[in-house]
Order: structure tokens, then C-alpha cells, then sequence
């Protein structure tokens, strides 16, 4: 154990996850990183020093050996931070939109749900020095984009889990939200509709995942806030015309 | 991958109401990051000479002192100007200073609304005005000392919950007004200083009861919100962050 303490994150395979979990070990924090497949950021993870442990969150016997290898090494955590996501459009299909439900609710809401509640034993905080539980939601969780249905419905499942997990571990750990915007467009995201989302921000820019892990360590930094949401969006919220 | 925030050495910000409680907190907390300080104070003027003899032994020509009345409306541009002028650049206003008092129902004159309201409220937006344009010269921010109170009215307190609550929305409308150039965001304390004005003790405990972390925060804690908002948060505009122990959860 470092001396700043071991967070939980997932989904720290890629992308904003991944930054964010190399951020805390630059920080000086200890990693335990679940990633759902093998890649170069998480080989780079273990060589920097990571714990790194895979698992597929949509299937229940994962999940419990993943919990199962955490609680097994009887470390107190820090924190946990909930990034694992899956980012679609609801499918066409109402039996494959039905099964990508069960994916999303699965990611989004009860693995969140179960690793909170097994683990929160283990959230090594007291009553001056929460521990902190972060679950990264979206803007879309309070203003849903249609065609994402599913996808948003599931984040505002997370939303609202943050608040009671903060009615239910307080004092002693501190639980809130981060609501990204367009941090970090995918390769899928066309330049056309990429121009069309900063258009949507007041800020014109992609945010970058550094903008994550700064709104990470201020939430980690600070004792005294909790059933907050934190959105990194550019503004986009307020943007949007009604 | 780092974003556009930038470190805070050699910048300026302007704090009203910094002589003193959160105010001088934030104050020190943006000083110690290295920035100048213009101090604005209205009546405190011995904690501001003291502030400042304090901040210029660690650094010396680091911070200037200003004396105004906030609801003097028609001195603010030039306020603006003179914070601007010291060091040739102004990088951060925060809109700290406030006046706090019950108004009950029955017993409120246009003397109090116009108080309130003109220093939580119509001072921060006049200030707001005055100093965009210096602000937008270097990609600069605004951070508002709000409350819960704006979104949760206070009991006896009808006119500062309305002054914090037109407050709070003025965050997000100058944020949408002001960006891309200024980023506009707010802080909402909970129970951090119990006011001087001596409360009973059994009202103090109730409160904390009702707070999911069971303690009063801390200045510090306000002050680094404030921090973070300037410093770390390029990516966020128009928001405010609640520093409130969790006590919005209780309702």
C-alpha cells in the first residue's frame, strides 16, 4: 500500500480511464485498475505499477471474482472511481436493444451498485478524512439525447446512486459525480459531428481527459464535499436551447 | 495531455470582501499559488492592512488594497480599472463580498432589498461587467461566493435566499454570455463560518445533525473550490460546485 492510499477504478484499459489511472500513480496513489481487455495501456498500467485485474462487468461471476480478488488482498481503499462505460446508440432491434439494456444496466448501475457494497468495509475513511467514491456519469444523465435512450436512462441510474450512496456512507466516505461532456470524441465521431458538438459548448473545445482527472483530484482533495455532481463539460448543459 | 489551465504564478485576481473569514482564506490560498492580490475591503480596514503586511513579508509588492462601497454601482468600473492597473493585467475576480442578515416577512423595507440585494447581486454583476473585457485579455475566470441557500430558501432569510438564488443564475447566464474567453462559476458553502452574530448552540448542533458529514466545513475547504475552479477547471463553465458537507442530501 502507498502512502496516499489504493483507489479502485474501471474501465482504466483506455481512453479517459486510463489517463486517469496513470495520473494517480503519478500522484502517488496505489492502483488497483480493472480493464475489460488486454492492451498496451494496460500493460503500460502494470509496468507503472498498477494491480490490474480484468473482468467483464456484464457477467455476474466476473464481477464476484473481481470483488473476490480485491477483498482477498485485505487492503483498506482510498477510493473508488466508477468510469467503466458503455457508449451506444440504442439498437434498431427491440430484442437487441432489450439485450443491450441488460449490458447497460449491468455497467452502469449494478456493478457500481455491488462493488459499493461490498467494498465500502474496506473505504479506509474516518470522520475528519472521508474516503471517496466517484461515479462518472454524463451530462445526458439529466438531459437525455433520445437516440441514446438506453445509454442515458442507465447513467441516470449512476446519478442517482450517488446520492444514496452519500445519504448511506456518510460520515466517513464521501460519494459524488462527475458529469462529462465532450471530453474525448471516439474515432467513430465524424468531423462534421464533432463541429456540430463544440458548436453545442460555450468553451469551443474538446476537454480532454486531464479535465477528468483535475475534477477527480479536486473531489479527492477536498473533505467536505459530498452528493455533489461536478459536470466537465465545456458548458454544454447550458448551451443547449430549450 | 494537459489542458489550457495554466499556473497561477504572476497573475492577478481581485477579491471583494478579502479582509477578512473565507474571503482572506481564499485570498492567501490564491497568494500562496503565486499570484498578486488586489484586496477589496469595505469598512474592515485594520484585518486588510494586516492581511496584506502579513502576505507582502512572504512576497513583497504582492498585493494592493482597495477600499470601496460595493453598492457605490457607478465607482465599480473604475474599481475594475484600478485592480487591472496595479500589476497590468487582472486574470480573476471573485465576487466574495456579501451582507447576511434575517429579513422577516412583515418587517422587510426597501432599505434591506436594496442592501442585500446590491451586494450579492447587482455589485457582483456590475464588477462582472466592468472586468470582462480585462478578464477575456488572458483567457481569465469569475468565481461567485453563492450558497445552498439559493436553491433551498432559509427560514427568516427571504431576501438574501432571492439575492444568492438571482446570484446563482447569474453564474450560469454570464457563463453563456462571457465563454469562450471567460469561464463563470460559482461556490455554494454550506456550514462552514457560524456568523459573529452569537446564535444559540442547540440551533448550531441541529444543523450539523443535518449535515451528512456530521461537522462544520471549513474555510479551507471553500478555499479550495475556489482553487480548483480557477486553476484546474478549464473545461468547466457555469457551474456551482455545492461545499456543504452533504447537506443538500437531507431534504
Amino acid at each position: 500500500m502507498t502512502e496516499r492510499g489504493t483507489i479502485l477504478i474501471t474501465g482504466a484499459g483506455r481512453r479517459v480511464g486510463l489517463h486517469v489511472a496513470h495520473s494517480l500513480l503519478r500522484d502517488g496513489f496505489g492502483v488497483i485498475a480493472h480493464y475489460r481487455s488486454e492492451s498496451d495501456g494496460v500493460a503500460a498500467l502494470r509496468a507503472a505499477g498498477a494491480t490490474a485485474i480484468q473482468a467483464d462487468l456484464t457477467r455476474s461471476e466476473e464481477l464476484r471474482r473481481l470483488l473476490a480478488t480485491v477483498t482477498g488482498k485485505d487492503e483498506p481503499l482510498r477510493g473508488i472511481i466508477h468510469n467503466a462505460s458503455l457508449f451506444e446508440t440504442t439498437r434498431e432491434d427491440v430484442d437487441e436493444a432489450l439485450a443491450q439494456y441488460e449490458r447497460f444496466v449491468a455497467v452502469h448501475m449494478r456493478a457500481p451498485w455491488l462493488i459499493n457494497t461490498i467494498l465500502a468495509p474496506l473505504l479506509a475513511g474516518e470522520n475528519d478524512d472521508p474516503a471517496d467514491i466517484i461515479h462518472i456519469t454524463d451530462i445526458f444523465a439529466d438531459n437525455p439525447n433520445p437516440a441514446f435512450d438506453l445509454y442515458c436512462s442507465t447513467k441516470a441510474g449512476l446519478q442517482n446512486l450517488t446520492l444514496s450512496f452519500a445519504k448511506r456512507l456518510a460520515p466517513r466516505v464521501k460519494v459524488n459525480a462527475i458529469q462529462p461532456g465532450p471530453v474525448l470524441f471516439k474515432d467513430t465521431h465524424t468531423a462534421a459531428a464533432r463541429e456540430r458538438v463544440l458548436e453545442e459548448t460555450l468553451l469551443g473545445r474538446e476537454g480532454g481527459a486531464e479535465a477528468i482527472y483535475r475534477a477527480v483530484k479536486a473531489l479527492l482533495d477536498n473533505p467536505y464535499i459530498t452528493g455533489a455532481s461536478l459536470p466537465v463539460d465545456g458548458g454544454r448543459r447550458l448551451a443547449q436551447r430549450v | 495531455m494537459q489542458d489550457t489551465t495554466a499556473l497561477l504564478d504572476g497573475k492577478t485576481a481581485l477579491v471583494t470582501g478579502g479582509a477578512r473569514r473565507i474571503g482572506a482564506r481564499i485570498a492567501r490560498l490564491l497568494h500562496a499559488e503565486g499570484m498578486n492580490l488586489v484586496l477589496h475591503y469595505h469598512r474592515s480596514v485594520h484585518e486588510a492592512e494586516a492581511l496584506r503586511d502579513e502576505l507582502e513579508g512572504m512576497r513583497p509588492n504582492s498585493v494592493a488594497l482597495v477600499q470601496a462601497d460595493l453598492l457605490d454601482t457607478a465607482r465599480l468600473p473604475a474599481l475594475a480599472e484600478s485592480a487591472h492597473a496595479v500589476w497590468g493585467r487582472l486574470d480573476v475576480l471573485v465576487n466574495n463580498a456579501s451582507t447576511f442578515y434575517p429579513t422577516p416577512v412583515g418587517e422587510i423595507t426597501e432599505a434591506v432589498w436594496d442592501d442585500l440585494l446590491g451586494t450579492n447581486l447587482k455589485a457582483p454583476l456590475f464588477l462582472s461587467q466592468a472586468t470582462a473585457p480585462l478578464l477575456a485579455e488572458h483567457h481569465g475566470c469569475i468565481v461567485n461566493l453563492i450558497d445552498i441557500h439559493a436553491v433551498r430558501p432559509l427560514k427568516g432569510y427571504p431576501v438574501y435566499s432571492a439575492a444568492k438564488a438571482g446570484l446563482y443564475m447569474l453564474t450560469q447566464s454570464l457563463a453563456r454570455e462571457l465563454g469562450p474567453r471567460v469561464r463563470v462559476n460559482g461556490v455554494a458553502p454550506g456550514a462552514i463560518l457560524w456568523p459573529e452574530q452569537s446564535e444559540n448552540a442547540a440551533m448550531h448542533e441541529a444543523l450539523i445533525e443535518r449535515t451528512a458529514l456530521k461537522r462544520e466545513g471549513s474555510p479551507d475547504d471553500v478555499a479550495r473550490a475556489v482553487l480548483f475552479l480557477v486553476r484546474d477547471a478549464g473545461y468547466i463553465t457555469g457551474h456551482i460546485l455545492p461545499v456543504d458537507g452533504g447537506r443538500m442530501l437531507s431534504h
